[in-house]
């Protein structure tokens, strides 16, 4: 329990930026069709790593903390970054599903 | 149950120049270890090493005679404090205490009978405290938490002398059943709390056996 809501507080960190990028490109999606998915997939996975290295570098000393208390560099992205491009691709299908 | 941190075999370089090479030092439970040498002599560097933040092929860190052989260090193994503030600044101090398992009852009165002018920062957050009160914070979760070893980077600078012998007295307090790295240039509250002092000089780790070893390393004047 304690550790999801140590990856909630880091995923915290950067959600707002990338809600944005997901709902921006859901917008994008649902006028384009399905022609632009590859598009916006190739533009989420980079969005996703510009978002990885600014936090990284934002973030540096924070990792401490997150490794102190059990949780790895690797696996706070993992999970995070995981979840996250999940959510866009979820909404990348229910668009697909309502044409 | 006791247990013993080693590290050797360290051979560690930046841009060709050797910083640390025939490093041997040992930490048990019920010890105070502490590591002295002058700026950039590799002390924060060894420190890293053992936490796995920096990977080197021909070091070798072991718990028990057991070697690590990933970066990653099981918390309840090893805790880190960092010569820097670690902790993001959104985070409440109770949720701190949350994170680092520690108990309200128990805990928290122990932390306020050491520190009683932070009884009540309980539910501040960590952006309205002082540096020093972070760092005693800091100092406090990483000590009072459960692990079997503590390395302290700097656990002193930025502290109120007062506190420092707070500070002091959990060390010492913890030890009954961790063993405990320190590194910091207030040597002498080194000298007083430590079991065994090293110190680096020359690239290599030397084990002193009093002040006067010290001066000899060209660490203090005599």
């Amino acid at each position: 329990m304690i550790k999801i809501r140590l990856i909630l507080t880091f995923y915290k960190s950067f959600f707002f930026a990338s809600s944005i990028i997901t709902i921006s490109c859901w917008h994008l999606n649902h006028f384009l069709g399905s022609s632009s998915n590859s598009i916006l997939l190739c533009f989420k996975v980079i969005t996703l790593g510009l978002l990885s290295v600014y936090i990284i570098n934002r973030k540096l000393k924070e990792f401490y903390y997150y490794k102190n208390l059990g949780l790895s560099k690797n696996s706070l992205f993992s999970c995070t970054l995981g979840f996250d491009f999940l959510i866009f691709l979820t909404l990348i299908i229910f668009n697909s599903s309502l044409r | 149950m006791k247990n013993t941190l080693e590290i050797d075999g360290v051979i560690l370089e930046f841009k060709n120049q050797k910083i640390l090479q025939d490093v041997y030092l040992e930490c048990k439970t019920g010890k105070i270890a502490g590591l002295l040498g002058s700026n950039g002599t590799g002390k924060t560097c060894l420190m890293n090493i053992i936490y796995g933040n920096i990977k080197l092929v021909n070091s070798s860190v072991r718990i028990n005679g057991k070697t690590f052989l990933k970066s990653y260090r099981d918390p309840e193994t090893i805790k880190y404090l960092p010569q820097f503030s670690f902790i993001p600044n959104n985070l409440k101090v109770n949720r701190i205490f949350e994170d680092f398992q520690l108990d309200f009852q128990l805990d928290f009165l122990d932390f306020v009978n050491l520190f009683p002018d932070l009884e009540k920062q309980y539910n501040s957050r960590f952006s309205n405290l002082s540096g020093g009160e972070i760092r005693i914070i800091e100092i406090y979760c990483i000590l009072a938490s459960k692990t079997k070893f503590c390395m302290l980077d700097e656990p002193f600078s930025q502290v109120l002398p007062l506190h420092v012998e707070s500070i002091k007295q959990l060390i010492i307090r913890k030890k009954q059943n961790k063993g405990i790295l320190l590194s910091d240039h207030m040597y002498q509250h080194i000298i007083n709390i430590c079991d065994d002092v090293y110190i680096i000089k020359d690239r290599k780790v030397h084990l002193t056996k009093d002040t006067s070893d010290i001066v000899k390393f060209g660490y203090i004047n005599s």
